[in-house]
């Protein structure tokens, strides 16, 4: 459930924190009142409507290291210029570090100046971070709303990515149905195992014939899942008070949201993924209901993943199948939930579907789509069926992506700073690595990256329109010096979203081709015996038969052969008869 | 026994060995285990539900409808039919059309003005009858590489009676036709519809077969799919 949340939390975007940046001029040093003369300098340009050097003025004192009362008017004063001057996303970026530490009378006009920017999905999610701290009844009435619900939403980010961060790694069992996920990146990055498998092949080698080198994978792989487990298990005990803490703070700010407020489904969304976290899954399809029932299309496809979610971990698949099959195709979530539903019809047993659903990610409708363990859930489908030669030929495929985790892994060795990934995303397009711009072209797609780029891209344009603006050069001068530190920091911030995205694909690869090779160490295993059967002279149970015609369908069906051409309408439907099964 | 055509005989009977002979040695392979391999591969197909489930349900299709092979004399109709679908492709059908307008060309005009003696041919005034569909075939085009219409085509028979001028002839009726899917509860109908009834004008007695074109859009009751 955690990592369902994790993909919600991803999908609707988990952005920079412009309060966090840790390079705030002044932050650190020792405050002193002073400036107070430039203060009144700059409200007296503010008065008199030069918001430019209003603005310049009252950086000179933030960025002189002050702090204080005098620091704090000042940023207030910077934010209510740069709103003046039509820089919303400036005003935020300049007031991140101080609002919540000014007095409410000080802050009190810029924060009905702000509200506005709620009206913004691009700017309400970094203000609702800005104003952590600020008492929402404080706010405009008119805001309350929004502030509670983004204010949760970053809540609620945050203790996932604080709980992803503690756990281990997902247990496999394979055969047994949804082991191998994506997610779950950086804690396995730190629990070590990445280096883990990429000493692995090492060993293996040293192992030297095929026998031992299985059983050295297998037990390496074992060692690492028990380690996972006892770290998860440490950290369970510490986690149960910071997450009931978050709850209650979720709550709270939930309850902001009135029944018929625009914002309404969404904060029931936000409710369901909290009563997931408490693991009360009643309260959380009653909430993704009700978020079903009021919310727009983009809201009712979340929903209704969600759904399916919490009946899947209840192995209730037929009504998980049935929400999946109602995300409506044009939900940028559908390729999502149709791999999902075959992880879901893997576990009915439905093998001949679960190749069908894969084979439409062959299609170009999707052919986009970097789902990575397609081909470890052909393998374990053929596996089932005693179709071994097939579950090798899938799992070798998914060992063939070692040379994509091996320039993973190289390429943020490489570039250990966030500006770095930064620009090499920018510049995407022009990669002559295939692997890493086609990974970046992936990332793109993901919403909170693209919002978190979109913000810093936005900030960097009002900034150059601010430096085109025909300020004097004392000011230029003062707000480059401003503008300098503040940008490099979010630059290392966006960045390091990018990082840590990278990061976490190339840690669910590791998670993997571990897996792949354990299949095939397992399938290795099960030839054996089919030798010795077949020896015996033995047919069936572990050897696959001839299964014959395929059956037939009913009167309100219709069955299309498949003759290389693939339908749009027909990507949910495809199904494999499997000439020879063992089931 | 006389074989009148020895020669003709003798060859049928040598590609009767011809054609059989790979057949039989086909068959012996079976029969010593050797597997097919045409039934033993994998086949991918998409098993798609339809869109409009018709069995069990009721479907009202108000129609308009025109003459197409008089060249003289041009019939427009309003009508209905009334469906119930036993199966997805068999269902019962009630129906009738009345005529509304006739539209006559100048070669009647010009007949009339100049044999003004000339009486009027009797004219079909309305049809109904009861009768059955079937439907052979189902499909799905794509229009616009976008959109995805299913669609199906129909036979259908009616006996019934016609009102010719306040005389009531038997009737029977063909008809071949065509819905284009657009939801669960809609389809558009288009018919071509023959229908054959006697008429007797000045003495003689004739079979009347005109062809209507009619068009009409189908609602299927309950709104909802079934199942």
């Amino acid at each position: 459930m955690l990592f369902s949340l994790s993909l919600l939390l991803l999908a609707q975007g988990f952005e920079i924190d412009l309060g966090s940046g840790g390079d705030a001029p002044g932050a650190q040093k020792p405050g002193v009142e002073l400036g107070k003369s430039d203060l009144d300098a700059a409200r007296a340009d503010f008065a008199q409507k030069r918001f430019g050097t209003a603005l310049a003025r009252a950086s000179q004192i933030t960025a002189g290291g002050l702090t204080g009362p005098v620091a704090n008017e000042a940023a207030i004063l910077q934010g209510l210029a740069a709103l003046r001057l039509e820089l919303p996303r400036l005003a935020v970026l300049l007031v991140a570090d101080t609002l919540s530490s000014t007095a409410p009378a000080v802050r009190a006009e810029l924060l009905k100046e702000l509200g506005p920017l709620f009206e913004s999905a691009v700017t309400a999610p970094e203000l609702a971070r800005v104003l952590h701290g600020v008492p929402p009844a404080e706010l405009d009435p008119k805001w309350r709303p929004f502030f509670g619900y983004y204010a949760a939403r970053a809540a609620l980010a945050e203790e996932v990515a604080a709980q992803e961060a503690e756990q281990a790694p997902r247990e496999r069992k394979p055969a047994a149905g949804k082991e191998v996920k994506e997610g779950d990146a950086l804690a396995l990055e730190e629990s070590g195992l990445g280096g883990a498998f990429a000493d692995q092949e090492q060993q293996e080698e040293a192992a030297g014939d095929q026998e031992s080198k299985s059983a050295a994978a297998l037990a390496k792989i074992q060692a690492a899942e028990a380690e996972g487990k006892r770290k998860k298990k440490a950290d369970n005990e510490g986690e149960i008070p910071r997450t009931a803490k978050t709850v209650a703070k979720v709550r709270s700010l939930l309850g902001l949201v009135p029944r018929g407020h625009e914002m309404y489904a969404k904060a029931q969304l936000q409710a369901g993924l909290v009563a997931t976290l408490e693991a009360d899954d009643e309260s959380a399809l009653g909430h993704f209901r009700m978020a079903n029932k009021y919310g727009d299309s983009k809201v009712r496809a979340v929903a209704l993943m969600q759904m399916a979610r919490v009946h899947y971990a209840h192995g209730q698949m037929r009504a998980a199948l049935d929400y999946y099959r109602k995300v409506p195709a044009s939900s940028p979530d559908w390729p999502r939930a149709l791999f999902e539903q075959a992880w879901a019809q893997f576990r009915r047993g439905h093998f001949g579907r679960v190749l069908g659903i894969l084979e439409a990610f062959d299609s170009p409708f999707l052919s986009d789509q970097i789902i990575e363990e397609i081909e470890v859930l052909k393998a374990l489908s053929f596996y089932e069926n005693c179709r071994y030669d097939e579950a090798v030929a899938a799992a070798t495929l998914v060992l063939n992506k070692r040379s994509i985790y091996d320039r993973l892994s190289g390429a943020l060795a490489e570039m250990p700073k966030g500006s770095e990934w930064l620009s090499q995303f920018l510049r995407r397009g022009q990669l002559e690595d295939d692997v890493l711009a086609q990974r970046l072209d992936q990332l793109s797609m993901q919403p909170s990256i693209a919002r978190s780029i979109s913000i810093f891209e936005g900030a960097e344009g009002e900034y150059s329109r601010l430096l085109g603006a025909g300020l004097q050069p004392r000011d230029l001068s003062r707000l480059e010096r401003v503008f300098k530190l503040r940008f490099r920091a979010l630059r290392e911030q966006v960045g390091l979203l990018v990082r840590g995205a990278m990061l976490g694909q190339r840690v669910s690869l590791a998670n993997l081709l571990k897996s792949a090779l354990a299949l095939k160490v397992e399938i290795e295993e099960q030839r054996t015996k089919v030798l010795q059967q077949e020896l015996r002279g033995g047919t069936g149970g572990v050897i696959a038969v001839p299964t014959g015609d395929p059956v037939s369908v009913t009167d309100d069906y219709n069955w299309w052969p498949f003759e290389g051409e693939y339908w749009r309408d027909e990507l949910e439907t495809y199904e494999v008869h499997l000439g020879s099964s063992c089931r | 026994m006389i074989i009148r055509f020895p020669f003709v005989t003798a060859l049928m009977c040598l590609s009767l060995v011809i054609v059989m002979s790979p057949i039989s040695s086909a068959s012996a392979a079976d029969e010593v285990g050797r597997v097919d391999a045409k039934t033993q591969r994998d086949r991918l197909r998409s098993v798609q539900r339809r869109k409009t489930r018709k069995a069990g349900r009721f479907s009202l299709v108000p129609s308009y409808g025109l003459t197409l092979n008089d060249p003289v004399v041009t019939t427009h109709t309003v009508g209905g039919s009334l469906y119930y679908h036993l199966a997805e492709g068999f269902s019962f059908v009630l129906g009738g059309d009345h005529r509304v307008m006739q539209v006559d060309s100048d070669a009647v005009h010009l007949v009339r003005s100049q044999e003004r003696w000339v009486r009027g041919e009797q004219v079909l005034m309305s049809s109904f009858g009861f009768g059955a569909s079937y439907t052979p075939v189902y499909g799905k085009m794509a229009l616009f590489s976008d959109v995805v219409v299913h669609y199906d085509l129909f036979v259908e028979g009616r006996g019934g009676l016609t009102d010719v001028e306040a005389e009531f002839k038997p009737t029977g009726s063909a008809a071949l036709g065509g819905r284009l899917y657009v939801n669960e509860f809609l389809s558009l109908d288009v018919v071509g519809r023959w229908l054959m009834f006697s008429t007797e004008f000045r003495g003689v007695e004739d079979i009347k077969a005109p062809l209507f074109l009619q068009t009409g859009l189908a609602i299927y009751f309950p709104l909802k799919n079934r199942g």
